[in-house]
């Protein structure tokens, strides 16, 4: 497999709290692969890290063949990062924030204003471009979020958390964005709590608990490491130890029934 | 176990049976709670902050009874100015307080971020009212109690006023401060009803600044400072004779002056009388404010869910110059260059601080023009002094303009410094492109101040050269301590950047700003000295003295590279280590 992530003992400590233990991970092109873990997982850190936005504490992370590390604006040229949280420059235009992503990507002036007509159009704020971004609504800014990330064509997208805030035509959008990104050769990385998300879309999947891998592989893989023929829900839960909490859910339910 | 009840939540539970203060307990427990959970040194910075307002407290009192001394010392006209300078003060206060109100009122019934929650709560409209009426109340009020006590009290000092002139004090500052508050907000809920919420906030912010910077060009122009000299009395008198402010009756400020002045003369007047008025009144604007309320707030509410404000920019002209302008940069400076310069222009609370700055050029100006540095035993040496020790004081002014624009502009990314974390920017380049947007600002007004100080003070030739050359050294070297500086203590989550300036970072850069003065200045004086007394002498330097003149330059250079240099660099390693 050609490999465009490659996580070597990367590790995150926090004063004395160990975000993330050392984690070793390999993402192939043409992959989508899903982060999935509980609230507090290390997930968001992970991302991060990937994402060069946050330097790990020890270990090696490679994008691309090149050391985030070593040469961060060379790894980060080939990333489209998309958080779960949209802050924007409010005071700009749809239009400016993206040339000045554009500017800041180096994408040529005459490409940019091409490439930014086609995909406002395709995420649905083309009739936007001109309004200021503090006009937009979350879903809307989350839709610009996604044309800035691929406005310079990335090798891998980063995404965290994808479906916040957007409508089932924007998820639907989202979802064939990645599947497209995939079998053009590139590589999707995303983080959610969307089950169905990452059941629907991810060619593999990782599970992070306490900052340590529990378990990574395909569906099927991971439903014979967790012994059940059953849904990613049910795989979860058992892979990270909630089966006493889903059971409490179902006593509940259960209750309301009667 | 049960946990023990906090007796202050228990208080304030007993007060959340009475509904309307129920809805301010979240604003009190909030207060509480973040000085509470404040570790030592955001404790400290309590500390100082609330041991400074005592200093400025306890010192505008001290100033207010030097002052007022002076003025019922002066025979005939003393009563008479103190009547006016009263009537002019509350005059400035109530204006302050009406736009105060306006703008608070703005936010705490329409654009405050928790009125959601509020409006889904099983409360009625009255009760949201009430409760947001008292916030305004106190959010608009807490300053003229700050700025208006000590001058009442030095009033009642100077006049040994009785109990009677202290009981009416504290009688009369309720209704004085509640009439704006009702007034501002029926206005506001009017507003709302005709233009979007955050365009009304914006305006009126301009509004508010443009009204301070006329009130204190005002407020200068009477020179203070003459106040010592008896003499100018009578000009003082006249200027305030021609201030047209008690002549409107029906103000309340003019009731105020009314009311306070009989009990501290002891002279025949209507203070009770002036007093029911403002309370009637003050009645009056909470009803209306009531009215207004019930009868406009749903339909203004509803506008300002529904008017996302996405107002159209065309890519017009200024974006092309502004492109031109910056087109010898990269192209990723020049973007960064462009969105900063944009963003500025755009944003209501940040351009019209540039009004303040021109504010500020015209009083430091006509300050140094008053300067009494005409007559008989004023030399030219006094005025080479002065104009050597005026570039400290430009240094200073100069500081304190970067610390607001330059420290903060890392900061100003706020939570949108994601975007640049991930994207593929060198921290030192991103840091440059801070440091030209605001570079031209320092480098114009420190050589505005200087040159024309020079020109007032009649400075010319070699001191008129070396002080703006020593300006622009110093321009360059506090917009990169300012930048870098602010980029080793950035505040992403400060929603006022007046916060980001005034935290420890702030503090620190003013410090380090002074003292970098300070030695430039110390490595200065000796090539001053030798090239005023050449002038002086009329006679050309000798070798030795171009020779100290050079070393001096060099090492002044030097230390202004630095100083450039040396916080950039820091600042853009922390910000490639930020967690």
């Amino acid at each position: 497999m050609d490999a465009m992530i490659v996580m070597r003992g990367a590790s995150k400590l926090y004063g004395e709290f160990q975000a993330v233990h050392p984690l070793d991970l390999t993402v192939g092109r043409g992959e989508v692969f899903g982060f999935l873990g509980p609230n507090g997982a290390g997930k968001t850190t992970t991302i991060k890290m990937l994402g060069g936005i946050m330097r790990p504490s020890a270990g090696q992370i490679t994008v691309a063949g090149i050391d985030m590390m070593a040469d961060p604006v060379s790894a980060k040229q080939r990333i489209g990062y998309i958080p779960d949280r949209p802050y924007l420059y409010e005071k700009l235009t749809a239009f400016e924030f993206l040339r000045f992503i554009a500017g800041v990507f180096d994408v040529p002036k005459d490409t940019f204003e091409k490439r930014a007509a086609v995909l406002a159009e395709r995420f649905g704020i083309g009739n936007w471009m001109d309004a200021l971004i503090e006009g937009f609504s979350h879903g809307m800014k989350q839709r610009l979020v996604l044309v800035a990330a691929l406005i310079h064509q990335p090798e891998l997208i980063i995404v965290d958390e994808p479906m916040v805030g957007l409508d089932p035509k924007g998820a639907r959008l989202v979802k064939n964005m990645f599947r497209e990104q995939a079998a053009g050769g590139g590589t999707v990385f995303l983080s959610t709590h969307s089950l169905e998300v990452a059941e629907e879309v991810c060619d593999r999947i990782a599970i992070i608990q306490d900052g340590r891998l529990r378990a990574l592989g395909t569906m099927a893989e991971l439903r014979r490491q967790a012994g059940a023929e059953a849904d990613l829900e049910t795989v979860f839960l058992s892979l990270t130890g909630d089966v006493d909490h889903q059971e409490a859910i179902r006593g509940l339910k259960e209750k309301e029934g009667d | 176990m049960p946990c023990r009840q906090n007796p202050v939540l228990e208080r304030l539970e007993r007060l959340e049976r009475l509904e309307m203060l129920g809805l301010l307990i979240p604003e009190i427990v909030s207060q509480r709670n973040r000085f509470r959970k404040a570790d030592k040194s955001e404790r400290f910075k309590y500390y100082l902050f609330f041991g400074g307002i005592l200093a400025f407290w306890v010192g505008l009192f001290f100033l207010f009874r030097y002052v007022l001394g002076l003025f019922i010392e002066v025979e005939v006209f003393g009563t008479y100015l103190v009547k006016k300078l009263l009537s002019v003060l509350l005059l400035a206060l109530f204006s302050m307080l009406c736009f105060s109100n306006l703008i608070s009122a703005l936010s705490s019934y329409f654009l405050s971020e928790d009125l959601q929650l509020i409006h889904s709560l099983p409360v009625t409209m009255r009760e949201i009212h009430l409760a947001r009426f008292v916030l305004t109340f106190v959010n608009s009020s807490w300053m003229m109690v700050i700025f208006g006590l000590p001058v009442f009290l030095a009033y009642g000092v100077v006049y040994h006023a009785g109990a009677d002139y202290y009981l009416v004090m504290l009688l009369f500052l309720f209704p004085f401060l509640a009439i704006p508050t009702g007034v501002g907000v029926s206005l506001a809920t009017i507003l709302v009803n005709l233009f979007p919420a955050r365009r009304t906030k914006e305006l009126m912010v301009v509004v508010s600044a443009m009204f301070l910077v006329t009130l204190f060009l005002m407020l200068r122009i009477v020179q203070p400072e003459r106040l010592v000299n008896a003499e100018s009395f009578s000009d003082i008198m006249v200027f305030l004779g021609q201030l047209k402010t008690p002549s409107a009756t029906f103000m309340p400020s003019h009731w105020g002056t009314e009311v306070l002045m009989p009990l501290l003369t002891h002279e025949v007047g209507e203070p009770w009388y002036y007093l029911a008025l403002m309370t009637l009144t003050a009645a009056a604007a909470i009803i209306i404010s009531g009215w207004t309320n019930l009868l406009l707030y749903s339909g203004g509410w509803t506008r300002t869910q529904q008017s996302a404000s996405s107002k159209e920019r065309h890519r017009g002209v200024f974006d092309r110059v502004l492109r031109g302008v910056t087109s010898g940069f990269p192209r990723v400076v020049q973007e960064m260059i462009t969105k900063d310069v944009k963003m500025f222009l755009r944003d209501a609370a940040e351009w019209p601080q540039l009004l303040l700055i021109l504010a500020l050029i015209a009083l430091y100006l006509y300050s140094i023009k008053v300067l009494p540095l005409e007559g008989p035993f004023i030399t030219m040496r006094i005025h080479n002094l002065v104009s050597f020790m005026n570039l400290a004081m430009v240094g200073f002014v100069v500081s304190s303009v970067a610390v607001r624009f330059l420290f903060t502009s890392v900061s100003r990314e706020g939570r949108a410094f994601w975007l640049l974390r991930s994207a593929p920017l060198d921290p030192r380049t991103f840091l440059l492109g801070k440091y030209l947007v605001g570079l031209p600002v320092l480098t114009v007004l420190g050589l505005v101040l200087v040159v024309s100080s020079n020109l007032l003070l009649h400075v010319h030739g070699p001191l008129m050269v070396f002080g703006a050359c020593t300006m622009v050294m110093l321009s360059l070297s506090m917009a990169g301590l300012s930048v870098g500086i602010g980029a080793m203590y950035p505040n992403f989550k400060a929603e006022n950047v007046t916060k980001i300036a005034a935290g420890p970072g702030g503090i620190l850069f003013m410090v380090v700003a002074q003292l970098f003065v300070a030695t430039v200045l110390l490595f200065e004086a000796v090539p001053v000295y030798l090239l005023v007394r050449a002038d002086y002498r009329q006679r050309p330097l000798h070798a030795w003295e171009w020779g100290v003149i050079a070393a001096s330059g060099v090492l002044v250079v030097a230390i202004n590279a630095a100083g450039t240099i040396v916080p950039m660099r820091k600042g853009a390693v922390a910000l490639r280590d930020l967690e």
